[in-house]
């Protein structure tokens, strides 16, 4: 579970976030959504406890992030949208790694297991500072589920995967939901969210601008029952100026 | 070469003036920098003519250092390294080889030229008269640069596989040179009293002239005291630079498809350089996974410490050169030392001073890490216990070199061991305080959220390393107030050593505390 309670962030006078409540169950794949600065990257850096939030509260599995970080950072992965893995460490010890630091080492996902399900076992020997993007982006997704977190928060988990990595990663995705994860997505490939995710927050400047399932932001935004996730977008979202 | 591609130069050229006169920083830091070579200039003593054939030693040594070094570097290129943008934009473009070849050297000769006149700046005065020596190290300079080329052309030639096996012999060759310079300084100190004397008998050989012609011909044109050696050593200089650039251009090799693989890699040390990494190339290395049982023992944040270890442990080749490179100007220093107090001081300076290039070199802490703080941040570790685990592998290195070097010179050299004890004990606690201080500037020199820079630390080549020596004096100094303190009390010697590790311990914890709390709290632009 993962909840914020009027969470906001500042930068200096630049308000990134502005008191964002939303919450998302276990099982549930919450799609974030929303133009380039409005603070999709600052909200999941506060929930991973990366960033200290300016205001309001940040619960991960019932844990305040801010009161009790250690716990809830057990419960929780972040998969950033530009992995930066250890250059100098193969990709199997990069696992290695993910789960001792977790204190994951017994009750953890088998490392093998993970890389021959994203195709990355002919790859366990090869220094991560010869992977193509793609294979950064499998790498770190492989680390962020090595130790079963309860809520996984994916920022541009699809960029740079090949169509076959994309279907993977989907399906990854889905089945850390179905084993009761509580999940949040931040992306700009809006089909990809229509698919993929049970429920929808749109944030604008650091606003919630709507929330709900594709069908109930549709009635919201008076569209027809078949219209897009992205004609939805467009019809709350101002143009840039 | 096309006329656009020589306004493209003067273009560029003008936008890096402005950029460096704009930014506050830079022009506080090139203002600096040029009055310093003011005052070099205008200390710097007017000579006789013929000055310098004393010294015609070791400017052949430099020369013929700097020859080596640049035209071994032409090995570790295949295909000549170009700006990123010059791949995206030029390339594609209908250029011929010849005129990109011509454009890349319109950057390289100014960079030759002006390194030339540093190391005049630097050395001028005492090798020879200024303006021969500029002129002879820029035409060496030349020289190296255009063979450099030349050689990264043809090994355009050369299957991928051959081309690996020379970069890697060429490393190899380098790292020997250093060894092999290392043994021969403690040699010829200790033998000889200096190297001048091995220096001019290894220089008059003909093998070496021949090897190393520019660098010979630098040291005749600045030692030449007749009108007619000058003129002679002037033409060899100009007939090397002339006939190496003539063989430079005169095969029409199309080198483009190689030079961009070689752009990508130097671009990707370079970025990993400015950021104050430690450069590592990874040259399509293969290695076996290290997780046997024994990784077990590691857990929490001892997971840092394993990964650290690792990543050391495939970065010795770039580690091993940096610290032979440190120790060349260390040795010398140490085993110089004499029974006497005054003797004692030097030598204990020199170990002290290890600490400043072995923070540098053995840097596998958080100054790895900038690019990875958020990772680091998102484990559920505490903030301490991920900064500790850091710093432990910088540490324990850095004070291993120097407990090495006190221990060979305490056991080799008739010193004053009661000394080299108590510094054997204050080591850990000095070198500690570096570390911290090194770490706390990649927090406090990165760039703020909002700004447009990227993420980075102190660079190798930043004026920032002159400002962490100083922060390093200044936190040492309480240590120093302390022993002055037992000294006007007229306290025991042990009292006083005792006071002021006690006192820098103090210093060391407040600066760790001050690193954990900049871990947890600092933040970087990032994201949106």
């Amino acid at each position: 579970m993962i909840e914020l309670d009027r969470f906001s962030k500042r930068y200096g006078d630049r308000a990134a976030v502005e008191e964002l409540s939303f919450t998302v169950a276990p099982g549930d794949i919450l799609g974030l959504v929303g133009p380039n600065g409005a603070g999709k990257t600052t909200t999941l850096r506060a929930i991973a406890g990366v960033l200290r939030p300016g205001g309001g509260t940040i619960r991960v599995g019932g844990f305040d992030v801010v009161k009790e970080p250690r716990q809830a950072k057990r419960e929780l992965a972040l998969v950033p949208d530009t992995p930066n893995p250890y250059e100098l460490l193969t990709v199997r010890e990069h696992l290695e790694f993910a789960r001792l630091a977790y204190g994951a080492a017994k009750d953890g996902r088998d490392p093998d297991e993970l890389l021959a399900k994203f195709e990355l076992d002919d790859k366990r020997d090869e220094l991560c500072g010869s992977l193509s993007r793609g294979m950064r982006q499998k790498l770190a997704i492989c680390c962020a589920l090595v130790h079963r977190p309860k809520a996984l928060l994916l920022d541009e988990p699809l960029t740079g995967l090949d169509p076959y990595g994309t279907r993977v990663m989907r399906e990854a995705i889905l089945s850390a939901a179905a084993e009761g994860a509580a999940i949040i997505v931040s992306s700009h490939q809006l089909e990809l969210v229509e698919r993929l995710c049970t429920r929808v927050l749109i944030v604008q400047r650091g606003r919630k601008v709507v929330e709900g399932t594709l069908e109930e932001i549709r009635v919201v935004a008076a569209l027809a029952p078949d219209a897009t996730l992205e004609e939805v977008f467009f019809r709350f979202v101002e143009e840039p100026r | 070469m096309s006329a656009p591609l020589l306004a493209l130069w003067w273009l560029g050229q003008r936008a890096w003036l402005r950029n460096q006169v704009r930014r506050p920083r830079r022009l506080v830091a090139v203002v600096l920098l040029l009055g310093l070579l003011v005052l070099r200039v205008v200390a710097m003593p007017r000579r006789p003519p013929g000055f310098g054939s004393d010294a015609q030693s070791p400017l052949l040594l430099l020369g013929a250092m700097l020859f080596l070094l640049s035209v071994a570097s032409g090995f570790l290129q295949q295909g000549p390294r170009f700006a990123p943008a010059d791949v995206d934009f030029l390339f594609p473009a209908p250029l011929s080889p010849r005129g990109l070849l011509l454009f890349r050297l319109l950057h390289l000769w100014p960079a030759a030229l002006l390194s030339s006149a540093f190391l005049v700046l630097m050395f001028g005065d005492s090798v020879g008269t200024p303006w021969r020596v500029f002129v002879g190290l820029g035409a060496l300079q030349l020289t190296a640069l255009h063979l450099q080329l030349l050689i990264s052309i043809l090994l355009t030639r050369a299957d991928e596989s051959v081309a690996k096996r020379l970069r890697r012999g060429a490393r190899v060759v380098l790292l020997l040179v250093l060894f092999a310079g290392v043994f021969a300084l403690i040699h010829t100190i200790s033998v000889h009293g200096g190297v001048g004397a091995v220096v001019a008998e290894v220089a008059r050989s003909p093998a070496a002239r021949v090897l190393v012609f520019p660098a010979a011909a630098c040291a005749d044109f600045v030692a030449a005291d007749s009108g007619a050696r000058t003129l002679v050593a002037l033409l060899r200089l100009a007939l090397g630079v002339a006939g190496t650039l003539a063989l430079l251009m005169v095969p029409e090799i199309d080198f483009r498809e190689e030079s961009i693989d070689t752009t990508a890699r130097v671009a990707r040390l370079l970025a990993q350089r400015r950021r104050g990494e430690t450069v590592i190339d990874l040259d399509g290395r293969r290695v076996a996974s290290r997780t046997g049982r024994a990784t077990r023992l590691f857990s929490g944040a001892g997971a840092i410490l394993w990964k650290n270890s690792i990543v050391l442990s495939r970065s010795l080749r770039t580690v091993v050169p940096g610290v032979l490179f440190g120790l060349l100007f260390v040795l010398p220093a140490l085993f110089a030392s004499r029974q006497d107090v005054l003797g004692v001081v030097p030598a204990m300076m020199a170990v002290v001073m290890t600490t400043l290039f072995g923070s540098n070199s053995f840097n596998f802490d958080l100054r790895r890490e900038v690019e990875r703080i958020d990772a680091l941040r998102a484990l559920p570790l505490p903030a301490a216990a991920i900064v500790l685990a850091e710093l432990v592998t910088p540490w324990v290195l850095c004070v291993g070199l120097q407990e090495l070097l006190v221990a060979t010179v305490v056991l080799s050299i008739d010193v004053d061991r009661e000394w080299f004890g108590a510094l054997a004990l204050a080591l850990p606690i000095v070198t500690a305080v570096l570390v911290v201080i090194d770490n706390l500037a990649v927090f406090l020199l990165a760039p703020r959220p909002g700004s447009a820079d990227a993420r980075g630390g102190i660079g190798v080549n930043s004026p920032a390393q002159m400002l962490r020596v100083v922060v390093w004096f200044a936190a040492l100094l309480p240590a120093g107030g302390a022993l002055l303190v037992a000294r006007v009390l007229d306290a025991r010697r042990w009292v006083g050593l005792t006071a002021a590790a006690a006192v820098e311990v103090l210093v060391a914890v407040a600066l760790f505390v001050a690193l954990v709390r900049c871990f947890e709290r600092r933040e970087f632009a990032a994201g949106e």
